[in-house]
């Protein structure tokens, strides 16, 4: 990717300044100031009113289900939520803007300094504060590739609910920043908020990046990079923009304050406008809406009614459970792998076995079929017997995992006893009969013995494999072994 | 066909029979023929009228007839009514269809009011002449070559020459008032907030306010009442209960009330001198008749058309963006990039005083001046609210002339923008505070011309305002 080359010496004298700006695109029925569906793969132009028309004397009304949106995350996000807040006017002109004015908040929004920790790879937790989060409508799209001559407007996303989520410059690498953001993604999808899903452009977000000397005292000027819609780009971008600020100004140069988009074809980051060219969007407050009120009552009902957001599973997985940072990440990635995991955890399983169980046999079907845990067609009270019976060396884990669980897949009613039964799969505890077996046996390959008791300890696979394929795999293994163990180490 | 001054006596007459609403309709179509000199109106919906009349007349012998039936009603042409054009008396619009009905109008409509036409008015409502509709100025009634005021000059010059019943119209600055003395009529602005603005086409979104223009105090009453209350399409209209304003019409018999004059206004020099004289007369004959009257200071008044005119233009700077030739609305021909598209359809579509307006707002909210302009301009307005309701601690009602002058001769005004702004300098103050105004026609000018007084009332006291009103004009009607 980046053409440029800094040596490690000169990298080290600097320090990189990051804050971001995250669109959150929020799950609801509802466009934010009207009243037709907002909903993915309709036709063009399906779902526009004369509100998102902006037809002459139509008014906006908004949407309360937004509201609840932004304060959940704002709740989520330890803000500031005060008792009115207030819309504000965007101007600018495109023609994928009805109105000509996008509205927005400015002045008092919805959330306000609030943080969010975030578990960083060396395991601990920084506090990333978060400036705002406020409410705002998105535009339509234009699409300029598919007509030759003209570009063609589609509305439907036009006045659909967004959150905007801004930080301090408190993230100091593109790793950090890359947390947070792959944090934000999950709160988002606890929350209900959004499905956070960056490719769509539901969650999106520009970088402001800065660089200064380690031994400055003031932040250098920042740049902003727009048009990262993935975790992946977003660090190369940071990284990309982080060297090139170094290079110009070890070169002499200066940098100036700017907006410069991430070109994925070259790795790099183009500049968009400078500061001067800069558009000048006079807010002004939204006089089409009153201020809207925000009661503590509805603040407590959905405070009260959040999930267990990620950091405190992030949390107790960690200090509780011993689980590894990785670990922990990766059942708290979705919401739903950790609500399973905990429900096998209420079966009373050790956390280390429903661990390897939901991170191996059940990710690899749910990978395989590209699905979320929520659909694993297992309930965890399911799983959990069937784990308890390869614990209690009933089943083999083999078998239990290549055939019981597909079979208990299939039969959703089925006892996994009673279906291990019918697949022959469980196990015969039976000291005697195997010891019987073995006496047969050695009686039967007296020089196997002899060889074995001079040294050749390889051979009692040899036995436990006569044994087994006798038993027809139903013997349990550690039992198999043991017996075989002791009878050809005896002395007689 | 007899005259009628009130909806009251039409429907009399509708339920004796002496009179239908087919007669009334057709009375009216051919008075709009008779008088289209006046250019009151840009359309006039004939056919559905009439449809629209029979099957009232029909509602009125089955006994399920409206309590609005009868109303022969003309909206000015910023009012949405679904399926027929609103153009806001600018090029930009024309030929735009509206998908939705305005809900003033609409509820109206409910109570079997007919729409006969849609009226003439300044381009978005911005002029207090009528001298900048695309249609061409609209004449005063009273003389062919006075403007008949603005901006809901159709409706007021249609509503004066008996060319309907009453009227729609939108006070953003006076709009309603000013036109109404003008012309002679009653008119009235109601609190902000009181009469939803959905389907309304914006001016000043902050201060826009639908209002009737009708012959009679008891009209503009039974109107309001129907017209206001909350609106789920308008976030901004005002849950507050809406009094039964017609029933509380005497409400006012034996009480004496706390008229406070602004003694800035009286004293203001722009003041016609024979309207200065008769508000002073007509001041001492409130006070023998036994109300309280007393001069009361607004040294802001001086502030209130700057103010105005500061944040009206802002807001309508914005407002006015949507009309860009992209979705609706004309389209500059031969353009063949969108920069070009925004500056010929805009250029060509929107009218000199729309620019003017547009620029200026642009201006005042822009980095740099925002503060200096917009922001001071809030302020100023907020200082205004608050001084406003001091007033009224003191006054029921505060009592101005509506107009500086009477109606002045058409192009008189058109090239001194600041002498035009300065007509609407005693009904801004009505908007920039959100209270409720009416102009009544209670002067005559020796120039044969009429004049109006205005009266001004606490937010939400329409029904005080109105009652009171009723009886001033029952004394000046048995004089």
């Amino acid at each position: 990717m980046s053409k440029l080359r800094l040596s490690a010496e000169i990298r080290q004298k600097y320090q990189a300044v990051i804050g971001l700006e995250v669109h959150v695109q929020l799950q609801v029925k509802s466009k934010i100031f009207a009243t037709e569906a907002f909903t993915f793969g309709s036709e063009p132009n399906e779902h526009i009113s004369v509100i998102t028309l902006a037809h002459p004397g139509a008014l906006p009304s908004i949407n309360g289900a937004c509201v609840q949106q932004a304060l959940k995350m704002g709740l989520a996000t330890h803000c500031h939520i005060p008792t009115a807040t207030y819309f504000a006017r965007k101007n600018y002109f495109y023609p994928d803007l009805p109105k000509g004015y996008q509205l927005s908040q400015a002045e008092n929004p919805i959330c306000q300094n609030g943080y969010l920790d975030v578990p960083m790879p060396d395991g601990g937790l920084h506090r990333i504060r978060i400036e705002r989060i406020h409410l705002e409508e998105d535009a339509g799209k234009s699409i300029h590739d598919l007509d030759e001559r003209d570009t063609l407007i589609d509305l439907n996303r036009a006045g659909a609910g967004l959150i905007e989520l801004v930080t301090y410059p408190d993230l100091r690498s593109a790793d950090e920043a890359c947390a947070f953001m792959a944090e934000i993604r999950k709160l988002v999808r606890y929350l209900g908020v959004g499905d956070g899903n960056m490719e769509q452009g539901n969650l999106r977000c520009d970088a402001n990046v800065s660089v200064m000397l380690k031994t400055a005292t003031e932040y250098g000027t920042r740049v902003e990079v727009k048009n990262l819609n993935s975790i992946n780009y977003l660090g190369k971008a940071i990284n990309y923009e982080i060297e090139r600020q170094i290079a110009l100004i070890e070169n002499g140069g200066e940098v100036r304050q700017s907006t410069r988009t991430w070109q994925v074809s070259t790795g790099t980051t183009q500049l968009m406008r400078d500061k001067e060219t800069a558009d000048d969007y006079r807010y002004f407050p939204e006089p089409d809406l009153q201020p809207l009120r925000i009661s503590r009552e509805q603040l407590a009902q959905l405070q009260e009614a959040l999930p267990v957001l990620p950091a405190a599973l992030y949390e107790r997985y960690t200090q509780e459970l011993g689980l590894s940072y990785l670990e922990a990440m990766a059942l708290v990635e979705q919401a739903s792998t950790a609500r399973y995991f905990d429900a096998l955890l209420e079966q009373k399983l050790e956390a280390r076995v429903a661990y390897n169980w939901l991170m191996g046999p059940v990710k690899s079907y749910l990978n395989e079929h590209q699905l979320e845990t929520e659909a694993f067609p297992v309930e965890p009270a399911r799983l959990a017997a069937l784990i308890r019976l390869v614990e209690g060396g009933k089943v083999s884990h083999n078998a239990a995992r290549e055939r019981l669980l597909p079979a208990m897949m299939l039969h959703a009613e089925a006892e996994p006893a009673h279906l291990a039964r019918e697949l022959n799969v469980l196990m015969e505890s039976n000291t005697t009969a195997i010891a019987q077996a073995m006496e047969a046996l050695m009686q039967e390959f007296p020089d196997e013995v002899a060889r074995y008791r001079n040294g050749r300890k390889g051979l009692m696979g040899f036995f436990v494999g006569k044994i087994m394929k006798a038993f027809k795999g139903k013997a349990n293994p550690k039992e198999v072994n043991q017996v075989v163990k002791s009878q050809l180490e005896a002395k007689n | 066909m007899k005259s009628y001054l009130t909806l009251d006596e039409i429907q009399s007459d509708l339920a004796d029979g002496s009179i239908s609403c087919i007669e009334l309709v057709t009375h009216y179509l051919k008075c709009i023929r008779e008088q289209q000199a006046l250019h009151a109106f840009v359309e006039v919906f004939e056919e559905e009228a009439l449809q629209k009349a029979r099957e009232t007349d029909q509602k009125l012998k089955q006994g399920s007839a409206g309590k609005l039936a009868g109303l022969v009603l003309g909206i000015k042409d910023v009012l949405c009514y679904e399926g027929h054009t609103v153009t806001a008396s600018s090029r930009i619009l024309q030929g735009f269809e509206s998908l939705f009905t305005a809900t003033a109008v609409q509820r109206l409509l409910a109570e079997d009011a007919i729409v006969i036409g849609r009226q003439s008015c300044d381009e978005f409502a911005m002029g207090s002449s009528n001298e900048n509709s695309w249609y061409g100025p609209v004449r005063n009634p009273h003389h062919l070559n006075k403007v008949p005021g603005g901006s809901s000059g159709g409706s007021a010059a249609a509503v004066s020459a008996g060319l309907c019943h009453a009227a729609l119209g939108s006070d953003t600055g006076g709009s309603v008032r000013q036109p109404a003395s003008f012309c002679g009529i009653v008119g009235l602005k109601p609190t902000y907030g009181r009469v939803s603005r959905w389907g309304l086409i914006a001016y000043a979104s902050s201060f826009d306010q639908v209002g009737p223009l009708a012959r009679s105090v008891e009209d503009v009453a039974r109107i309001t009442q129907v017209m206001a209350g909350a609106d789920g399409h308008d976030n901004t209209a005002s849950p507050h209960p809406v009094d039964d304003y017609p029933s509380l019409l005497a409400s006012a018999t034996g009480q004496r009330y706390r008229i406070g004059y602004l003694r800035e206004a009286l004293e203001s020099e722009g003041l016609d001198p024979e309207i200065r004289r008769f508000t002073q007369q007509y001041l001492q004959q409130l006070a023998a008749a036994g109300h309280e009257v007393k001069p009361v200071s607004f040294p802001l008044l001086e502030y209130v058309v700057p103010c105005y005119y500061v944040l009206t233009t802002a807001e309508a700077s914005s407002n006015l963006s949507r009309f860009d030739g992209v979705r609706y609305g004309y389209r500059a021909p031969n353009v063949n990039d969108l920069e070009t598209l925004y500056v010929k359809s805009r250029s060509l579509g929107f009218g000199e005083e729309v620019k003017k307006r547009i620029m200026l707002g642009t201006f005042v909210l822009s980095a740099g001046y925002y503060d200096a302009y917009y922001t001071q301009a809030m302020k100023v307005r907020r200082l205004i609210q608050q001084q406003t309701l001091e007033l009224f601690k003191r006054c029921d009602f505060l009592l101005t002339p509506t107009t500086p002058t009477p109606a002045f001769d058409l192009g008189e005004k058109t090239s001194d923008p600041v002498a035009m702004f300065l007509a609407d300098i005693f009904t801004v103050h009505a908007n920039l505070a959100g209270i409720p105004a009416i102009s009544l026609p209670l002067g005559s000018h020796s120039s044969q011309l009429p004049f109006g007084i205005q009266l001004m009332a606490p937010h939400f006291e329409e029904a005080r305002l109105l009652a009171f009103s009723k009886q001033l004009m029952d004394v000046c009607l048995s004089k």
